[in-house]
């Protein structure tokens, strides 16, 4: 019975890195044009900041938040080395 | 006491810290290439993190990002803006990178690839690009140094003596120390530059507008266009949105994979130093916020500032904003450890690089690993020389070599993921790839007329090298299975 949950386990952390893969591929898309410019304004203002910049330190933020939720989803296996192919052969 | 004296003396008493700190760092490694190159791998996540926090603090960013800011407003924001995805791949493909170094003895970016596509062209050619992409990048450091010398003195210390002082002690940290050395004054410097970046970057704009929120309600009063996106081309044109989205692009896809940043994947104690490092990587260039803040406080109280790069010391030296002379010699020390931290890398890199991919190529094993370690060092000695004497003595300016430099990193981004990610790729089709995507960057910066929508030449550079690696790998001899399932497992 191991073997198929490890197996199912393996599936489900690959889903998470697609999703996360997804979410900076979207959030790269999200500060340049087509997306960007509707936010490129002056107003509203936050901060003090216009929109224009605001909106780009807001992704810089979400950017942090979004990798260091992977990183303590991970749990123990964080610091773990990736699986290798087979041994080198020399 | 004279004030250009004391700013003299904070200076001196700044680069007498760097270089002990350099000198007394390297006494931790072994005498071997791996620890000269990398650290003996140990390098822990304080070390790790101003290591990577320097690649954003350049001297380009100290004096270059308030000088955009200035002069062309929310154009500046690009910067910001591929820092928010700029190191993420590592997260992903980082931890085998490092796996692989450790299993196979790699300290360079070159040596993955060779042996991934079991190359020794693919090594060659890259060093030779690397080299010519530090080039320019390193000349601009010492440019900066010299310059900001200049300024603070009143032009008692020339330029050409200004970039031989800092540059001396880089030389001799970096030649003692190796990756070490690079790391441990990186921390120093980082931290200098942090406090120094919120402490200027929040009083200029009190001191000369009354705060933030006030300094930006001026600037959308008088001179709107510059606080909305895309901001202003170089010659204060409005920018195109191709030219804004491109710069992020080509910025992006470059910066997980420049050469000398790229090596110190292998100097990562363990996996979770480097996630962590990964992690904080935008909490660190956050501090770009106020370095902005410090440009966009100039333009309506110091109009006309001619390079616009020259506006941080502009205000910092102004009898208006009446710093003392210690904050000034603080300042002065900033950008240079701004530029010091970004030098020591490309130096540490190019001399790497030269003896262990290009000459390593071209002659195998013709160096023992006492050998290599002592060239590296030579190598670091001359292309410091190089540069000083080209960017300083002769002031070539290779500001085009500088935009075709970025073209041709960001060639290495597909290059790097289908190492990982596709079995299929073949020698043939990896070697298409790199020659197509540089033949077409230079060729756009050569005619730039041909490149539609003002679009960086790098970005029609990538599209070309994917569309022949595809074609050429699908038509050429696979590599051997087995040899694939070390990089890409089952």
């Amino acid at each position: 019975m191991r073997e198929p949950r490890r197996s199912a386990e393996r599936s489900d952390r690959r889903g998470v890195y697609v999703a996360v893969a997804v979410f900076y591929i979207l959030l790269f898309l999200a500060v340049i044009w087509p997306v960007y410019p509707a936010f490129a304004t002056i107003e509203p203002r936050i901060l003090g900041m216009p929109l224009s910049m605001a909106y780009v330190v807001a992704a810089l933020l979400l950017s942090f938040s979004a990798l260091l939720w992977l990183y303590l989803w991970e749990g123990p296996d964080r610091g773990a080395e990736p699986r290798s192919g087979d041994e080198d052969p020399g | 006491m004279a004030p250009w004296l004391i700013v003299f003396l904070v200076t001196i008493g700044y680069l007498a810290a760097s270089l002990a700190i350099g000198l007394a760092s390297g006494g931790h490694a072994s005498k071997s290439t791996e620890g000269y190159v990398a650290g003996d791998r140990s390098l822990g996540f304080l070390v790790m993190y101003f290591i990577m926090g320097a690649s954003i603090f350049s001297a380009f960013a100290f004096l270059g990002g308030p000088g955009w800011a200035y002069s062309r407003g929310a154009a500046a924001f690009y910067i910001l803006a591929y820092a928010t995805v700029g190191l993420v791949p590592w997260y992903f493909f980082g931890p085998r990178v490092a796996a692989l170094g450790r299993r196979f003895g790699y300290v360079t970016q070159a040596e993955l690839f060779a042996h991934r596509f079991e190359s020794r062209a693919i090594p060659a050619i890259l060093a030779v690009l690397s080299v010519l992409a530090f080039l320019p990048y390193l000349m601009l450091q010492m440019e900066g140094a010299g310059y900001v010398f200049n300024v603070v003195t009143e032009g008692r210390v020339p330029e050409w003596a200004g970039a031989a002082i800092a540059y001396g002690v880089v030389l001799i940290y970096v030649f003692r120390s190796g990756v070490l050395g690079v790391g441990w004054t990186n921390t120093f410097q980082g931290m200098f530059m942090m406090a120094l970046a919120w402490g200027l970057g929040l009083y200029l704009p009190a001191k000369l507008h009354g705060g933030v929120g006030p300094m930006f309600d001026a600037i959308a009063a008088e001179l709107p266009d510059m606080l909305r996106g895309p901001g202003l081309g170089p010659g204060g044109e409005p920018w195109s949105w191709g030219a804004y989205s491109s710069a992020v692009a080509i910025s992006a896809l470059g910066f997980s994979v420049w050469p000398h940043y790229f090596m110190k994947i292998y100097t990562a104690r363990d996996i979770s130093t480097l996630k962590k490092t990964v992690i904080a990587y935008p909490t660190f260039a956050i501090f770009l916020v106020p370095i902005l803040f410090i440009g966009f406080s100039g333009v309506l109280a110091f109009p006309g500032v001619q390079p616009p790069d020259a506006i941080l010391p502009t205000i910092v030296t102004s009898p208006e904003v009446g710093l003392p002379p210690i904050i000034v010699g603080l300042f002065c020390a900033g950008a240079l450890a701004a530029s010091m931290s970004t030098g020591d890398a490309l130096l540490h890199a190019a001399g790497s690089v030269a003896v262990r991919d290009f000459w390593g190529s071209v002659r195998p094993r013709a160096l023992d690993d006492a050998g290599e370690r002592r060239w590296i060092r030579i190598m670091v000695i001359v292309f410091g020389a190089v540069a000083y004497l080209l960017a300083v003595v002769a002031r070539i300016s290779l500001v085009e070599l500088l935009l075709l430099s970025y073209g041709f990193i960001a060639q290495l981004f597909p290059l790097t993921l289908v190492t990982f990610m596709w079995r299929g790729v073949t020698r043939a089709g990896a070697l298409a790839g790199l020659v197509a995507g540089g033949g077409v960057t230079i060729l756009l910066n050569l005619a730039p007329a041909l490149a539609w929508g003002g679009i960086h030449p790098g970005i029609y550079g990538v599209v070309a090298n994917v569309a022949a690696m595809i074609i050429v790998s699908r038509a050429s001899a696979p590599l051997p299975a087995r040899h694939v399932a070390r990089f890409i497992p089952d």
